[in-house]
This record gives C-alpha cells, sequence and structure tokens, in this order.
C-alpha cells in the first residue's frame, strides 16, 4: 500500500494518484481531484536513501546469485553426464539406456532414476530461477554452461598442445577421444528430456499456484466485506 | 502551565471541526507507530492545518509533512563510500599479489633447465677445485716429509676426526687434513673427502659451514653456489650452453593460461568497480597493476646473501627476461577485460535480473550513454 499523502487544501487522500513529473520543475506533482490543487509528493531523503541502497544491494546479491547458481548448475550437470557415462556405457562406448532403468543391480537401477529425479528438479529450478525469460533462454543457458564445463578438459588440453606447438616444447596431456566427447553429448541431450520436463511441470504448477493466489485474494476480499457489512 | 493549556485548547478545538475525509493510506504515528489508516483527517481551527489524532496515544500528527533534515544520510554516505574505496584498495593489492603470484611461478618454472645446468656445472668445478687443493696438499706434505711414502695418515675408525697439527700450520688456505677425512678450504668452498674402512671414499662439500646438497632428489636445483663461481664462471657457462633463452624451460608458457582468465576476470571487475571514470582512465589500471607486479617479482629476486641455490641463481638471470613477458600478457589480459567487461556486466545483468529490479543498476547503461533496455513482453 502507498504512503499517505494528504491535500492540504481539501484534506482528500492523494496517495493512489500517480505523482507526473511537472513540465517546469520536474518535480513529482498531484493534481488534488477535489479541489485541482497543485501539491508536490516529497520524499523523504532518508527513507529513499536507504531505499534506494536496498534495491541496489538486492539487485546485485540476485546477479551474483543468479550467475553463482547458473554456475553451480552447470557443474552439477556436468556431473550428471560423468555419472550417466559411468551407468549407461559399457567399455565398448555404447549406451544401454533400457537395462540400466531395468536393472537388478541396485546401485545402476537407483543411479538410473537419479539423474532423472534430479534432473527434473535442476529443470525446475533454473525455469523458476529464469522464469522473466521466454521458455528457451534458461535452456540455451543451461545447455551452454554444461557443455562448457563437459567440454574444459578437452579444450585445455587442446590449448596446452597448441601452446606446446607454438613454443616448441613436449608436454603431456589427457588424450580425449572426439568418440567420448560424442557420447558425453549424447548423455547431455538424454538428460535434457527430464530438464525439459521440469520446465513444464513448473508452468503447470505457476499457472494452478496463480489461480490458488487470486482465489485466497477474493476469499479475504470477500471476508472484509461482509465484516464492514456487520460493524454497519 | 500555560503552554499545557493551550496545547488542551487545541485538542478541543480539534473536536469542533468537521469531518472531512479519511487517511486510506499508510502512515505510522510519530508517538506510537501505529497505522493511522482510516482515522479522519480534520482541519484544526488555530492555524487551519490539516490535523489527525492518533487512536491509541492521542498524539496528534500534522498530516502536512516536510522532509526532516538530517545529517546522517550524508554521513552514511561517506561511511560507505569510504568503505567502498577500502575495498578496492585491498583488492588492487590482491589483484596484483596474483599476478606476481603467477610471474613467480612462471620464471620458476621456465628456470629448471637452467638451473640444473647452473648446479651440475658448479659441481664439477667444485670437484674440480677440491681434486686440485688434495693434489697441492699431497704435493706439500711430499716436500715437508720426502722420506713418508703416504703423507696423508688414513685412520682406521672412519668417523673419528682428529686434528693433524702439522698440516694445520702448513698452509692457511688448506686446512683440516684429518685422519680417515680430509677437508680443504679453498675459495670459501669446503671439501672434505673422508675414506671408509673397505677403501672406498666419499666427498661431501660444504660452503661458509653450510653443507651443500649437490643431488638432491637427483637434481642440481639445490646446489648451493659460491659468490665466486658465479662472478667469474657463470657468465661464459651460460654463453657456452647456447644463452639464456637457449636454456629456458618453456612449458612456462603454460602459464599464459591461468594468468590470461585471471587478469581477464579482474579487467572485468575493474571495468564495473570503476563505473565513475571513463574507459580510458580505467585502462590505466590493470598496467599499473602489471606494473607493481613486475616491481614486486624483480625486488623479490633481488637476494644479496652470501649464498645461493643454483635455482636462486638461475631465477636471478630469467627474472629480467621472463618476469616483463607474463606481467606484459597479463595487462594485455586485463586490458581485454577492461574493454569487454562492461558489456559482460550488462548482459549478466539482463539475463539474470527481471526488467523491474534492472533500474537501480541502470548506471551500467547510463554511464556509457545507453539506454536501459525497455522489456521485450511475451
Amino acid at each position: 500500500m502507498p504512503k499517505s499523502h494528504i491535500c492540504p487544501t481539501c484534506l482528500v487522500e492523494l496517495a493512489r494518484i500517480r505523482a507526473v513529473p511537472d513540465p517546469h520543475y520536474g518535480l513529482p506533482v498531484v493534481v488534488c481531484p477535489g479541489c485541482n490543487a497543485a501539491c508536490v509528493r516529497t520524499k523523504h531523503p532518508d527513507r529513499e536513501f536507504w531505499r534506494q541502497y536496498l534495491r541496489t544491494n538486492i539487485a546485485i546479491r540476485l546477479v551474483i546469485g543468479k550467475f553463482a547458481m547458473t554456475l553451480i548448475m552447470g557443474l552439477i550437470l556436468w556431473g550428471f553426464v560423468v555419472w550417466a557415462e559411468d551407468i549407461f556405457v559399457d567399455f565398448r562406448g555404447n549406451l544401454h539406456l533400457v537395462e540400466s532403468f531395468t536393472a537388478l543391480d541396485i546401485n545402476t537401477a537407483l543411479g538410473s532414476w537419479g539423474i532423472v529425479l534430479f534432473s527434473f528438479i535442476m529443470g525446475y529450478s533454473i525455469r523458476i530461477m529464469y522464469a522473466h525469460h521466454r521458455f528457451w533462454v534458461p535452456l540455451v543457458i543451461l545447455v551452454s554452461v554444461g557443455a562448457f564445463f563437459g567440454t574444459i578438459d578437452y579444450s585445455t588440453s587442446k590449448l596446452v598442445e597448441l601452446i606446446a606447438l607454438v613454443g616448441n616444447f613436449e608436454t603431456t596431456t589427457d588424450n580425449i577421444t572426439v568418440n567420448a566427447l560424442l557420447i558425453r553429448g549424447k548423455l547431455l541431450m538424454l538428460i535434457l528430456i527430464p530438464i525439459l520436463l521440469g520446465f513444464l511441470a513448473v508452468r503447470v504448477l505457476s499457472g494452478s499456484m496463480r489461480k490458488s493466489q487470486s482465489n485466497k485474494f477474493r476469499r479475504v476480499l470477500k471476508k472484509q466485506r461482509k465484516r464492514r457489512a456487520y460493524e454497519k | 502551565m500555560e503552554s499545557e493549556n493551550t496545547t488542551n485548547d487545541s485538542f478541543k478545538g480539534t473536536r469542533n471541526v468537521e469531518h472531512h475525509e479519511q487517511i486510506r493510506a499508510d502512515r505510522a504515528c510519530i508517538g506510537c507507530g501505529f497505522n493511522l489508516f482510516g482515522q479522519p483527517v480534520v482541519k484544526e481551527e488555530h492555524y487551519n492545518l490539516a490535523i489527525t489524532r492518533c487512536p491509541e496515544c492521542g498524539e496528534v500528527a500534522a498530516i502536512q509533512s516536510y522532509p526532516t533534515m538530517s545529517h546522517w544520510v550524508n554521513r552514511f554516505r561517506v561511511i560507505l563510500g569510504a568503505g567502498w574505496v577500502v575495498s578496492l584498495l585491498v583488492a588492487f593489492a590482491i589483484n596484483s599479489l596474483i599476478i606476481m603470484g603467477l610471474s613467480f611461478g612462471s620464471i620458476d618454472i621456465a628456470s629448471e633447465k637452467l638451473s640444473e645446468e647452473i648446479g651440475f656445472a658448479h659441481s664439477r668445478w667444485v670437484e674440480a677445485q677440491s681434486l686440485a687443493a688434495i693434489e697441492e696438499q699431497k704435493r706439500v706434505k711430499d716436500s715437508m716429509n720426502p722420506v713418508e711414502s703416504d703423507p696423508v695418515v688414513i685412520n682406521p675408525e672412519p668417523d673419528t676426526t682428529v686434528e693433524d697439527p702439522e698440516v694445520a700450520t702448513i698452509d692457511p688456505v688448506l686446512q683440516n687434513v684429518v685422519s680417515g677425512s680430509v677437508s680443504t678450504t679453498i675459495n670459501g668452498i669446503t671439501t672434505t673427502v673422508t675414506t671408509e674402512s673397505d677403501g672406498s671414499t666419499t666427498t661431501s662439500t660444504s660452503i661458509n659451514g653450510v653443507q651443500t646438497g649437490s643431488l638432491m632428489g637427483g637434481s642440481y636445483r639445490w646446489t648451493t653456489i659460491s659468490n665466486n663461481w658465479i662472478e667469474n664462471e657463470l657468465g661464459p657457462m651460460i654463453e657456452e650452453k647456447g644463452g639464456l633463452w637457449a636454456n629456458v624451460n618453456r612449458e612456462f608458457l603454460i602459464m599464459l593460461i591461468p594468468i590470461s582468465i585471471v587478469s581477464t576476470i579482474a579487467g572485468i571487475f575493474w571495468s564495473v568497480a570503476l563505473l565513475g571514470s571513463r574507459r580510458r582512465v580505467a585502462i590505466i589500471l590493470p598496467i599499473v597493476v602489471s606494473c607493481i607486479a613486475l616491481v614486486l617479482v624483480v625486488s623479490t629476486s633481488m637476494d644479496n646473501s652470501m649464498m645461493s641455490y643454483a635455482s636462486e641463481v638461475a631465477r636471478d638471470h630469467l627474472v629480467y627476461v621472463i618476469g616483463p613477458l607474463m606481467v606484459t600478457s597479463a595487462a594485455i589480459f586485463g586490458l581485454l577485460g577492461v574493454f569487454i567487461g562492461r558489456s559482460v556486466a550488462r548482459f549478466v545483468v539482463l539475463v539474470s535480473l527481471p526488467p523491474r529490479s534492472r533500474v537501480s543498476l541502470s548506471i551500467l547503461w547510463t554511464r556509457d550513454g545507453l539506454e536501459l533496455p525497455k522489456p521485450k513482453y511475451k
């Protein structure tokens, strides 16, 4: 609720009227609808300073927090890819999806379903975090960060090899094959399915939540109306 | 008492005034903090001012409000500004130290090969000096005792040290001819040859009383190098081995990766932190940071001690080649960070924050003469 602002001439409450900067001085002027008197909506400098400070502080914290969370989510996604590599892929590089989900070995089965569950939760979380964007923006961010972390060892080793070539010295790097990278890419695409389901869940659940909130608001208003009628 | 009466009269007066309007928003009572929502607003009779009365404490509140002048806003601004400056200075120092550490690490890697060469050459030189001293000692003893066939008496007990007074008085340079172990000192290097009971001999070297580790873990890097050798032999040795650059371990170039990452991140940070300055002023900062890091690296390498390890000697020579190279690359990547910093920050803010929250960080746009992007509705 806005802060009270009374017209000094006719005592009408002006809080709900929007203050428009006047063309001469740029002051936030409110014209009273009762008496047409113009009065300036002054803001207390102490309050404004702290309000501005808190807003900036919250904004900076949000930026840093979301940035850090995105990086962490990318790392987690990379962890899921490694985990899935361990569970779904055999030593020849073949994928065994159905066998892994229906395996009698409890570790393999739990691991497979765990990846699905946690990916779903991750998709749900990141969609909420970037709720102000379109559907594809958080997906692109997540895939980019995940792919960055997924290929960081390969790209680093290639960079070191390039430096060794330019600097004319010999060095040993972990040789990651392109085939291994392709398997990782496939697994990343597979993990994106539960993540997308998480995105959809946000869409469904947020609609129902919004509905329940508006219903609650309506109930409160109805209650207040009844109380006022009873008081009169 | 008179004032109390006046106040009471004014309160009485308000009761007779016709009820006009009600407060329809939040307004806290200045007496007790009670929300005056719904309270009637009246005009008091004395000055015709709009007032209301708190139903809880009876305090009369003037509705017409003016901003109170407070010094605390300015004080808080000063405190916050000072804190910000101090944190920037700390960040400046940390940035310089990180660049210095990375440069120092690069120099350390680059000097591995040269220090091995120095240690090895010095060890050969020390051995040659020791053998020459022993030969000289034998020759002196032979000339003093021409009848005796073997002037150096070998003690059957290897670890006992008995000083031979005859030899000690021969030459002040040649010292400690002992039974079982022979010690000679030339140019500050003391070489002790110990003969074991089975006839085998071991040689140990110390410089000014400090034992030299000629082969620590199979490496000559920790060999103690004498100043005499550095002055006379080091330059020709490096020239003989193909010059300074030929003896650099080029794996130090890999350190360009962390230096580039750290410097770029630091550049982005400075670009955003120094929003008060223009970009052309902000680019000075990575250069200053790099210069300070270089001064720190060079000053750390200036060691005037009497003895140095081979690795230290090699570092002292390479610091003037590798140090500027790494620091210059740090400055270049720092400049790159400053150049792209504000764009990166704007992108991150755009991605992270909803349009309403972006307004408080609009300075990122307005500082560069840009407009805050308008939201695109879904």
